[in-house]
């Protein structure tokens, strides 16, 4: 090789020196999380609680006998809604294989709780139409006992009420809002449109609850499901 | 002007710059154009790991990463001149997904990447047995496998992709038959990652990733 080959040589190394230097200083995509647009601790004194990161979530439901109204409809409608928001598999609603499994079981009132409520924690349904019920116990909630005695992987009850519902419509909207809540969001929006709205009347999720439960999944849990 | 605009012209003088940098020198007429027409193309194939890639990132975002990944690909080149090669390449890679956030780690499956690439060789002068080549690499890479998770849910489905790197060979022993080249490489490569129509959530940017291998052809 002549000197000035080589000469050549280097200045292609340095040429392509300099832009592997160029090419590892490039930024990598970013993005922002939202902010909430309504609080989502405004019922739990500022507490926030959610699953684990990455957490597969099963469901367990049990029909009344009143089947004037379809439980499983509504619970797989609010699944399905609930699961197209996550925007990294922060969580995955899905159906338990069996009671045991479950890490939500969603009943009516009419039925009996296949778990036992904690006893630092009330089982305080006041009459609504839809209750949802955990009880934190230091960094993560308790892991219900089972009414048969023995454990289970149950930490949240959705409790219906389904003779307040007027319609499938309205029993729609409220497992979408219970189930709002037992992913994370402690508050209720003041806007009527939302599914977290106090008396929900819709059982897709807005922006707004978009948002709100998008934003949480982002926050460090002061305890986790 | 918005950070988005501003992000999309340095990257467009990045491009401009990188094409400069790079040049077209290899490819100019040579006095052994006229044996080109005579010389063969050459079967190769090459493995490589994948390190350190992070495909998003954000003050109050997960952290996207691939660690580690592997490729395997195949590909053919011949001499454009007396010490340069030129190719194309078809690579496969998958790249196992992690995010981290809050304190949190979980995994979100694995990414698929084809890339269809060009490439370019220069060798330098032979030292002892072994040879330096500078290699650069450029193309576009398919990314699937993940269509539920930002950023490659909002991501267009075909990116540019490029690589510059070095590489050394051992010279075989004269023999009267062609021997299996056995070439060790190492280059820093990219991967542009922006938004379709219609999603803006993220901003586009360029993913980087080390890239460490073996090539070996006829």
């Amino acid at each position: 090789m002549t000197p000035r080959h080589a000469r050549s040589r280097w200045f292609a190394a340095a040429r392509l020196a300099l832009l592997a230097g160029v090419l590892a200083g490039c930024e990598a995509p970013t993005l922002a999380r939202p902010v909430f647009a309504y609080d989502p601790t405004s019922l739990t004194g500022g507490q926030l609680y959610r699953w684990p990161s990455g957490s597969t979530v099963t469901v367990w439901f049990i029909q009344p006998n009143d089947l004037t109204r379809d439980v499983r409809l509504a619970v797989v409608n609010a699944m399905r809604a609930w699961n197209e928001l996550p925007l990294f598999g922060e969580y995955r609603l899905e159906a338990a294989a069996t009671l045991a499994d479950a890490n939500i079981v969603v009943l009516d009132q009419s039925t009996t709780l296949p778990v036992v409520p904690a006893a630092a924690c009330p089982f305080d349904p006041r009459g609504s139409a839809g209750y949802t019920y955990f009880c934190p116990d230091g960094s993560r909630a308790l892991r219900l006992a089972a009414a048969g005695g023995g454990t289970t992987r149950t930490s949240v009850v959705i409790r219906l009420d389904i003779g307040r519902t007027g319609s499938q419509d309205a029993l729609n909207a409220v497992v979408a809002h219970e189930f709002g809540h037992a992913l994370g969001i402690g508050g209720h929006s003041p806007n009527t449109q939302d599914v977290m709205f106090g008396v929900p009347t819709v059982s897709v999720p807005t922006s707004r609850d978009a948002q709100t439960l998008q934003y949480l999944l982002g926050e460090r849990p002061r305890f986790t499901l | 002007m918005t950070r988005v605009r501003r992000r999309s012209m340095r990257a467009r003088h990045a491009m401009a710059f990188g094409v400069w940098l790079v040049g077209l020198g290899g490819l100019r007429p040579s006095p052994l154009a006229a044996q080109r027409a005579s010389t063969p193309w050459r079967f190769m194939q090459e493995g490589s790991g994948w390190f350190g890639s992070t495909w998003l990132e954000g003050p109050r975002a997960p952290t996207v990463r691939s660690t580690a990944g592997g490729a395997l690909g195949i590909g053919m080149r011949r001499a454009v001149r007396e010490d340069t090669d030129a190719g194309v390449m078809l690579r496969a890679a998958l790249q196992p997904i992690s995010l981290h956030e809050a304190g949190a780690t979980w995994r979100e499956g694995t990414l698929r990447e084809v890339d269809a690439l060009g490439m370019l060789s220069m060798t330098s002068a032979r030292r002892g047995r072994t040879r330096l080549h500078l290699e650069g690499l450029a193309g576009i890479a398919v990314l699937n496998g993940l269509g539920n998770l930002l950023p490659f849910r909002d991501a267009g489905t075909i990116s540019p992709v490029g690589e510059v790197g070095l590489a050394v060979s051992r010279i075989p022993e004269e023999s009267t038959r062609r021997q299996r080249e056995l070439i060790g490489f190492a280059r820093v490569g990219m991967v542009r990652l922006g938004t379709t129509p219609g999603y803006a959530l993220i901003t586009p940017g360029w993913v980087n990733r080390i890239i460490i291998g073996v090539r070996s052809g006829r």
